[in-house]
């Protein structure tokens, strides 16, 4: 990953509180399956639709984008 | 092999080694200086068995002189002679040597990283020192036969060097007069073209350079060298070795014999300048073929006015008459990364010193998925 990505992720996993992290990088969510929290990553479509936003999204910050690469992690591939 | 720590320990061993070489300290100087208590704690350091702190790690940045990234970036190439450049000016070969070295590195980790089966072998071409430079043609005629490289080498040679070598060929963009270079890692071995120089320049970078990866370890080159060779001025003895190989790859007898023979009459130079476009060669370079293999004599080489012969080749005309960018194997090998989540695209685009763009624009080149929605 490159250093903004490493920084987020390193602040993130050391963060006290509960929180959830987006990302369109199959690199930044191997990161967090690796590191053992894949269940809070998140598609930015399912937290806009929560936040009642309609957004016209590209490709990669959909659920089905992400439900995808989990299911590929998740299967060792 | 990923980022298993095993291999993380191992490689932060290595860099330690190779730094305290280039130091010129012992192990026992090193660890007098980090206050061990024995050489034997370093030396498990340097081979892996052993982890190494992070006041150690703090310690070394110090005495070693290198920054903290230089022992635990796995995307960085270190050690001595790995490169060897046909650059103008050693400026203009630093230069190349910081754009290529990212590059090589990256594809390096991906192949890491992606735990493919990987070639375990290293070439290398059976010509001693002492041998004459004829010697090293005829094995570059030899290569082109058992490799039936066919009437004009220069158009299979880089396929076929990627396929049977496992060389990673690059067509990089360079600045300045850099024709090119090689670079050779235990792992793998590179050559890289500059794209931009016409095409007869580029087979004999090529072929030159696959001279010096087959050879590194009996004759290693100079890390630079003349960015051409001007067939009879001086020059080392191993860049005549290369260049006679690669005048034997490129023009091989079974080939260069048969089409001599059938000129019977005209301009020797327009002969020699169209033939020599058809070959991908200077003409510079197809009259000395013939007079070094004695298939031009002494009389008909003193007839050839060689102010009218065609050095250079005309430079590519535009983008699309220049070879793709880097090669094929590497744009795949980059893509499946990616794709797999092993390299984020903006690391990709860091190291390959481009925008999210470029990389959009590779893939497509080559006609990948994009993978990135712009």
């Amino acid at each position: 990953m490159d250093p903004g990505e490493e920084a987020l992720i390193a602040y993130a996993c050391r963060h006290p509180g509960a929180w959830v992290i987006c990302s369109p990088d199959k690199a930044a969510v191997r990161a967090c399956f690796i590191l053992g929290f894949l269940d809070r990553v998140v598609a930015l479509e399912d937290l806009t639709e929560s936040s009642g936003i309609a957004v016209d999204l590209r490709s990669n910050y959909t659920r089905n984008w992400l439900a995808n690469f989990r299911t590929d992690l998740l299967l060792g591939l | 092999m990923n980022t298993a720590p095993a291999d993380f320990d191992a490689m932060v061993g290595q860099r330690i080694r190779v730094a305290r070489e280039e130091a010129t300290l012992t192990q026992r100087m090193l660890a007098d200086e980090l206050r061990f208590n024995d050489r034997q704690t370093l030396a498990q350091i340097e081979s892996g068995a052993r982890k190494v702190t992070a006041e150690e790690l703090r310690a070394l940045v110090t005495v070693l002189k290198k920054p903290f990234d230089y022992f635990t970036d796995p995307y960085l190439i270190v050690g001595e002679k790995l490169f060897n450049w046909r650059a103008a000016n050693a400026a203009e070969a630093a230069a190349a040597e910081n754009s290529a070295r990212p590059l090589i590195s990256c594809y390096k980790r991906c192949r890491d990283m992606l735990d493919e089966p990987t070639y375990p072998f290293t070439q290398v071409l059976n010509i001693a020192g002492h041998s004459p430079y004829t010697a090293a043609a005829d094995l570059g005629d030899r290569v082109a036969s058992f490799w039936n490289l066919g009437a004009t080498p220069a158009a299979a040679l880089p396929q076929i060097v990627e396929n049977q070598l496992h060389v990673l060929v690059l067509y990089m963009n360079l600045a300045g007069d850099v024709s090119g270079g090689a670079c050779r890692l235990i792992e793998f071995s590179t050559v890289i073209v500059n794209r931009g120089h016409p095409k007869c320049r580029r087979s004999f970078t090529l072929a030159h350079e696959l001279f010096h990866l087959l050879t590194w370890d009996a004759m290693t080159p100079e890390s630079r060298e003349p960015s051409e060779y001007t067939f009879g001025a001086k020059a080392s003895q191993i860049e005549r070795f290369a260049d006679n190989f690669a005048a034997g790859v490129l023009m091989p007898r079974y080939s260069l014999e048969p089409r001599w023979k059938a000129f019977k009459g005209g301009d020797i130079h327009d002969w020699l300048n169209n033939t020599a476009a058809e070959y991908e060669v200077s003409a510079t370079a197809l009259f000395w073929r013939l007079v070094n293999s004695k298939l031009m004599s002494q009389r008909q080489a003193e007839k050839v006015d060689r102010n009218r012969l065609g050095e250079r080749g005309a430079l590519p005309r535009d983008e699309a008459s220049k070879p793709k960018l880097y090669s094929k194997t590497f744009a795949e090998k980059l893509h499946k990364a990616i794709d797999r989540g092993f390299i984020s695209v903006r690391k990709a685009a860091e190291l390959l010193q481009c925008n999210i763009e470029d990389i959009v624009t590779l893939f497509e080149s080559y006609e990948m998925e994009a993978l990135i929605d712009l």
